[in-house]
C-alpha cells in the first residue's frame, strides 16, 4: 500500500520536479548529470517579445474568461436548482453537452459563426470561445455541491427579516463562496491551457499554449521549462488567493467583534 | 374581552386535489402556548408556514395582532419560526447567527452587542459566542436558533417539531427551559409537535388535528379527561375502549358490552345507540371479589417504571389494561389469577365513532 502510494506520488511530482530543477540548468543539456544553477533561461524568455504578448494575452483572456463565465455559471447553477423537474433536465442536459463535444468541433463552429456575423478574430473571439467552452465545466462544478445546498437557509432567512436580495448577498452567496471561487480557479486553469479551440478563433493573437507550441515546433529548448514553471507558479498563485481570500474572511468576522468583548 | 393575537379563519390549503388543511378556524390568545397536535402528515406544518408567510392559504384568512396578512412577505410579519433542524447559518458563528436580525435592521454596534449578549445569557450560552456552529452541540444548536428567532421580539414564537432532532435524555430538560423562556419573554408560542406528552407537558391549550382538520381543542386536563371522539380518546395516553350499545334502568345508565354492563354517568344519550367506553389504565381497580364489572385472567405483568399494569384477558376476548399503583395497600395480583376490574361511572368516557 505504501509502495503503491510513493510510486504514484513519484509518478505523479517527479516530471515536475525535474522540469523544475532543469529550468534552472547552467547549461542547455535536458540530462543529467546536472552542472549548476543558473537563470539564463528565463532571462531568455523574458528577452523574446513573443513570449511577453503571448503570455500578457493568455492573463487577459484568462480573467476576462473567469470573470464572465463566473457570473454565467453562478446565476446559471442557481437557476437550476430552483426549477421544476422536466424543465431541469433539459436545461442540464443542454448546458453539459458541450463537455462532450470535441473541441474540433466547438472551434470550426464558432469560426463560422464569426465569419459569418463579421466579427474579426481577435482576443475578443478567443474570450467568447473560451467562456462557450469553461461554462459547462463550471456549470458542473457547482451543481454537485449546490445540490446539497440547504434551501432552509434562505427561508430561515427570509423569516429573520431579510428581503430576497438580502437573502442572496447575506446568505446564499456567503455561502457558495468557497464553490463559487473553486469554479473560477477551473475556469481560469482551463482558459490559461486551452489550445484546440484558441487556434481557430485566435487569428494573429497568439496565447501562451500557442506559443509554446512554436517554440516546440522548432527544437525542444530549454526555455520551455521556464515557461512550464512560470504557469504552474501562476496556478499555485491563484491556489494560494483562494485559500487566502477564504481565511481573511473568517479572520475578519472574527476581529471586527474581538474589541467588543473587552470593554 | 379575549385578546386574540393570531386568528386563521376558514384557512383551507390544496395542492391540486390534495387538501392539506381543510377549514381551519383557529385563535391564538396573547402570551400562551398553543400546541398542534397531530400525527405526522395533518398539516400542522402547514398550517405553521401560513402564519410564517412561506405558503398562502388557498383559501381563507390570517390575522396577526389585528392585521390581515394576505399581503405581507415573510420578512414583514412579526412572526418567527424555529426550524425543525435549526437552519443556523454555517457561515457564520455563534454570535453572528444571533445578531442577524439585527444587523439586517441595520442596529447600532453597541445595541447590536447589548442584546446579544442578554439573548446568550438568557439561552445560557454565554462562553459560546465566538463557536462556529459545527462546533456545537445539537441542544446548544437549538438554543442558538432560539435566541436568534426571539432577539428582534417576535409577536408570535412559531415552534416546529423543535426536540424531534434532539437525544430522548435532552428532550425533557429543554421542555424545561423552553418553558422558562416563555415565562421570562411573555411571547406567544405557536408549538407543533406528535408526540402528546410533550403537548401536555407544555401546553397552555392543545389543538388536535387530524387528516388537515381540527379535531378538538382544549386545556390539556379537557383533551386527556374528555376527549369527544375515538380518535382524541386513542390520541391521548394509553386507554382501554370497549364498544357496547347504551341502555337505561330506573336508577342507572350503563353500556352494555360483550363483557357485561359498564355502569356510566348519565349524559342524555338516547337509549340503544351503539358507543365506545374510553376507560384510562389508572381508572381501574383491581379486585379478585367475584362482584365487579368486567371479569378475567391476568396475563402479563409490566413494570413501567414506577407505574405496574396488568394486562387482563376477559371472558369474551378482550384484552383490558389496568394499573396497580406500587404504592397502594393492594398487592399485585399474580399471573393467571382470577380478577375483576370495576371503575367509578365518572371515570367512563363515552364517545363515537
Ligand atoms: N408543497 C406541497 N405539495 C404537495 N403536498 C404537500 C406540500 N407540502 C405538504 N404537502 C402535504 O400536505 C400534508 C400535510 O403536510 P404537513 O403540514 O407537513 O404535515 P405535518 O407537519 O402535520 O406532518 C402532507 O400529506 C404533505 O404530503
Ligand atoms: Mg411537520
Amino acid at each position: 500500500m505504501r509502495l503503491y502510494l510513493t510510486a504514484f506520488l513519484l509518478f505523479l511530482f517527479g516530471p515536475i520536479a525535474v522540469i523544475v530543477l532543469f529550468s534552472f540548468h547552467s547549461s542547455p543539456a535536458l540530462i543529467f548529470p546536472f552542472q549548476g544553477f543558473s537563470l539564463q533561461w528565463y532571462g531568455k524568455l523574458f528577452a523574446n517579445a513573443a513570449f511577453r504578448s503571448s503570455f500578457w494575452n493568455s492573463l487577459q483572456v484568462g480573467v476576462a474568461t473567469t470573470i464572465i463565465t463566473t457570473v454565467l455559471g453562478s446565476l446559471t447553477a442557481l437557476a437550476l436548482i430552483r426549477m421544476g423537474r422536466r424543465s431541469k433536465i433539459v436545461v442540464e442536459v443542454l448546458s453539459l453537452a458541450p463537455i462532450g463535444l470535441p473541441g474540433l468541433f466547438l472551434g470550426v463552429a464558432l469560426l463560422t459563426l464569426f465569419a459569418r456575423i463579421g466579427l474579426p478574430r481577435s482576443l475578443v473571439t478567443i474570450t467568447i470561445g473560451h467562456v462557450l467552452f469553461t461554462l459547462p465545466f463550471f456549470v458542473e462544478a457547482m451543481r454537485s455541491r449546490i445540490t446539497y445546498f440547504d434551501f432552509t437557509l434562505e427561508e430561515a432567512a427570509r423569516d429573520l427579516g431579510a428581503s430576497p436580495w438580502q437573502v442572496f448577498s447575506r446568505v446564499t452567496l456567503p455561502i457558495l463562496a468557497p464553490t463559487i471561487m473553486g469554479g473560477a480557479m477551473l475556469t481560469f486553469a482551463l482558459s490559461f491551457d486551452e489550445f484546440i479551440i484558441t487556434i481557430f478563433v485566435g487569428g494573429n493573437d497568439t496565447t501562451l499554449p500557442l506559443f509554446i507550441w512554436s517554440l516546440m515546433r522548432r527544437s525542444i529548448e530549454p526555455t520551455i521549462n521556464a515557461v512550464s514553471v512560470i504557469t504552474l507558479l501562476l496556478s499555485l498563485a491563484a491556489l494560494a488567493l483562494a485559500g487566502l481570500m477564504l481565511l481573511a474572511q473568517r479572520r475578519r468576522t472574527a476581529i471586527a467583534r474581538t474589541p467588543l468583548f473587552e470593554d | 374581552m379575549e385578546d386574540n393575537f393570531v386568528e386563521f379563519h376558514n384557512v383551507t390549503k390544496k395542492w391540486g386535489d390534495f387538501v392539506g388543511l381543510d377549514g381551519i378556524n383557529l385563535k391564538i390568545r396573547r402570551g400562551e402556548i398553543l400546541t398542534l397536535l397531530g400525527p405526522s402528515g395533518c398539516g400542522k406544518s402547514t398550517l405553521m408556514r401560513i402564519a410564517a408567510g412561506f405558503e398562502l392559504p388557498t383559501t381563507g384568512d390570517v390575522i396577526i395582532d389585528g392585521r390581515q396578512m394576505a399581503d405581507t412577505p415573510p420578512e414583514k410579519r412579526e412572526v418567527n419560526m424555529l426550524f425543525q433542524r435549526y437552519a443556523l447559518f454555517p457561515h457564520l458563528d455563534v454570535f453572528d447567527n444571533i445578531a442577524f436580525p439585527l444587523r439586517i435592521q441595520k442596529r447600532p454596534k453597541e445595541e447590536i452587542r447589548q442584546r446579544v449578549e442578554k439573548m446568550l445569557e438568557l439561552v445560557q450560552l454565554k462562553e459560546f459566542s465566538s463557536r462556529w456552529i459545527n462546533e456545537i452541540s445539537g441542544g446548544q444548536a437549538q438554543r442558538v436558533a432560539l435566541a436568534r428567532a426571539l432577539i428582534g421580539q417576535p409577536k408570535v414564537l412559531l415552534l416546529d417539531e423543535p426536540l424531534s432532532a434532539l437525544d430522548l435524555k435532552i428532550r425533557h430538560h429543554m421542555l424545561e427551559e423552553l418553558k422558562r423562556i416563555h415565562r421570562e419573554t411573555g411571547t406567544t408560542f405557536l408549538y407543533v409537535t406528535h408526540d402528546q406528552d410533550e403537548a401536555m407537558i407544555l401546553s397552555d391549550r392543545i389543538v388536535l388535528m387530524n387528516a388537515g382538520q381540527i379535531v378538538q381543542m382544549g386545556t390539556p386536563d379537557e383533551m386527556y379527561g374528555k376527549p369527544q371522539s375515538l380518535f382524541a380518546a386513542k390520541f391521548f395516553g394509553e386507554t382501554n375502549i370497549v364498544e357496547g350499545k347504551l341502555v337505561r334502568s330506573a336508577d342507572r345508565c350503563a353500556v352494555e358490552t360483550t363483557d357485561g354492563l359498564i355502569t356510566v354517568e348519565d349524559k342524555m344519550i338516547s337509549e340503544g345507540s351503539r358507543v365506545y367506553a374510553s376507560i384510562r389504565p389508572e381508572a381501574f381497580v383491581i379486585s379478585n371479589h367475584a362482584e365487579g364489572n368486567i371479569r378475567g385472567i391476568v396475563e402479563d405483568i409490566e413494570n413501567i417504571g414506577a407505574r405496574t399494569v396488568c394486562r387482563v384477558r376477559s371472558g369474551s376476548g378482550h384484552a383490558y389494561r389496568a394499573q396497580v399503583f406500587r404504592t397502594s395497600a393492594i398487592s399485585t395480583p399474580p399471573i393467571g389469577a382470577n380478577v375483576a376490574l370495576s371503575c367509578a361511572p365518572a371515570d367512563v368516557v363515552l364517545v363515537s365513532q
